[in-house]
């Protein structure tokens, strides 16, 4: 018994070595396949994401239920530049901040100048979360003003119909046209 | 040694001498100047006393405050602040912004929910418009939330003009029809109606400028800016030729603090009433006669109606301009001016003067 007994161990632990050592390599074969799967998965998902958003070149970008359903115009536009600084938002005084666009398209509406100037709500604040108890409906995706930057603007006009209240324009004494009330920003850059 | 010894007490008699002598000198000046300080004082408030016994008979005024249940309400006193007393009571609502009518038999003001924040600059689009009379009985709703807003009595009293987006609209409060309409031309708060009817008074987009305090032509509608740059809460003089209000001038190192001046409405000449560092300075408004200056002297912008109030502060108009504290960039800038008296007044917002005698006040 003394005898066989280290032998009988000695098979029992090699057959268990050989087990672990197969299903060892099963679980390693189906840990490769998850991630290879995992890997399409998110490389798919991102393929999509990215053609949702830019679906289909630059009249595409940007484009949102929003966008396209608020105001009487909607463009696309390049941000000229920003003149001078932002007033603080701290909450305390609210205002609109006139920008300049070159306008690359058209999308609605009737807009005919190349070059148009557009009052942005309290322009420090995300598009995301500008609406407040006296605008609720203004909105939008861009996160903060930057100079060249790409916009897809719904707009009304003339401002004075829809917004009331202190206007920071400095372009005063150089516009030629009316200025257009930001209802929807989205960001509409090229990829 | 004994030579040295009598030089030695003699140097130090005389040095005790003078060191007593001196320090009497020192002690004297001191309570002199203590002395100074305190007639000072005692001048002082003596002076504010006699402003307070001055007015405290010249009517009522009716401002907003917060009540102890944490609403605003609105309230009563006399000029001297003496009397106040509650007259909306309405816990579960909040009442501010009062204005009585030219006659001051009535009031307008606005009723908002319990806890909505007023917005400072804003307040005229907020709430609901109710009328009532001057000691806050039968208040009456006039429209619903957000309708005839900024509100203003026409000198007769059997009218308001209302601001707003559709422009300048004159209604009449036994139709309430709409009887008069015109372009806002860029004022977008605080419109007031000039107590002779000709003129309007409000803070307008002028000139790219930011918070223009302009006066519009009742009948044409033309603008004239009174006072550019960051101004707000105009009012008018009683004589409808010049306006008060508020100013935070350019300049000022960070900032600012905000004061409170007065302009003819023609726009050609400007004048500081009050100012004082550390304090803005808002709610101006005048007495009935135009004697009298009421205002709010708050250490936080806004603070007076987004938080819980300011001390208010009464002052002759022929005192001005005062400026008070130390306010050492101030006086520089205004080296010719009064440290008062100014007469303490309670907590508040908006406060509004009348001369008349309100029913069922004492």
């Amino acid at each position: 018994m003394t005898d066989e007994v280290p032998h009988t161990l000695e098979s029992s632990n090699e057959a268990t070595t050989n087990k672990t050592s197969a299903e060892s390599n099963r679980g390693t074969i189906v840990f490769r396949i998850a991630i290879t799967l995992l890997v399409i998965a998110v490389i798919i998902g991102v393929a999509v994401a990215l053609v949702t958003k830019n679906p289909a070149g630059p009249t595409e970008r940007g484009r949102d239920d929003k966008v396209t359903s608020l105001g009487s115009a909607e463009v696309t536009g390049k941000l000229i530049e920003i003149r001078g600084k932002f007033l603080p938002n701290d909450g305390l005084y609210n205002y609109a901040f006139v920008l300049k666009y070159h306008i690359l398209e058209v999308h609605r509406g009737n807009v005919e100048a190349k070059e148009i100037v557009v009052a942005h709500y309290n322009p420090l604040k995300p598009r995301s979360s500008v609406a407040d108890e006296f605008y609720p409906d203004i909105g939008g995706t861009l996160k903060r003003f930057r100079a060249q930057d790409i916009h897809r603007m719904a707009l009304d006009v003339p401002i004075d119909d829809y917004y009331i209240g202190g206007i920071v324009d400095r372009y005063f004494d150089e516009r030629k046209g009316e200025i257009y009330w930001a209802v929807w920003t989205n960001l509409a850059n090229e990829p | 040694m004994m030579i040295p010894t009598i030089k030695s007490s003699i140097f130090a008699f005389v040095l005790t001498v003078v060191s007593a002598t001196s320090a009497s000198h020192v002690a004297a000046a001191e309570e002199e100047r203590a002395g100074d300080s305190a007639n000072k004082t005692t001048l002082a408030n003596a002076a504010v006393q006699a402003l307070a016994n001055e007015v405290r008979s010249k009517g009522w005024i009716v401002y907003s405050a917060k009540s102890d249940k944490g609403d605003w309400d609105l309230f009563l006193m006399r000029p001297d602040g003496s009397g106040p007393r509650n007259i909306t009571n309405t816990p579960t609502q909040s009442e501010a912004a009062p204005r009585f009518s030219p006659d001051g038999k009535r009031l307008l003001f606005r009723r908002l929910k319990k806890g909505q924040t007023i917005s400072h600059d804003r307040w005229g689009f907020q709430g609901q418009l109710v009328l009532a009379k001057s000691d806050g009985s039968s208040p009456t709703d006039f429209g619903k939330p957000s309708e005839f807003t900024w509100a203003a009595w026409s000198p007769d009293g059997r009218r308001i003009s209302c601001l707003s987006l559709r422009g300048v609209e004159v209604v009449d409060l036994k139709t309430k029809k709409v009887v008069r309409k015109f372009p806002r031309r860029g004022i977008f708060q605080q419109l007031f109606w000039s107590p002779d009817g000709k003129w309007y008074c409000g803070t307008a987009n002028v000139g790219g400028e930011k918070w223009t305090i302009v006066r519009m032509d009742a009948n044409s509608g033309k603008l004239n800016v009174v006072s550019k740059f960051q101004n707000c809460t105009p009012d008018w003089f009683p004589d409808s030729e010049h306006v008060i209000f508020s100013n935070r001038p350019a300049g000022q190192g960070g900032y600012g603090w905000t004061q409170l001046w007065m302009a003819d409405a023609a726009g050609k000449r400007r004048n500081l009433v009050y100012g004082e560092d550390e304090r803005h300075i808002y709610g101006g408004a005048l007495s009935p006669d135009g004697k009298y200056v009421l205002f709010t002297r708050c250490p936080q912008d806004g603070g007076g109606s987004e938080r819980g109030g300011a001390p208010a502060g009464l002052m002759r108009l022929s005192d001005a301009p005062i400026i008070a504290g130390e306010s050492q960039s101030l006086r520089k800038l205004h080296p010719n001016v009064k440290n008062g008296p100014v007469l303490p007044l309670p907590v508040c917002w908006e406060p509004h003067w009348t001369f008349a005698e309100i029913g069922g006040s004492r």
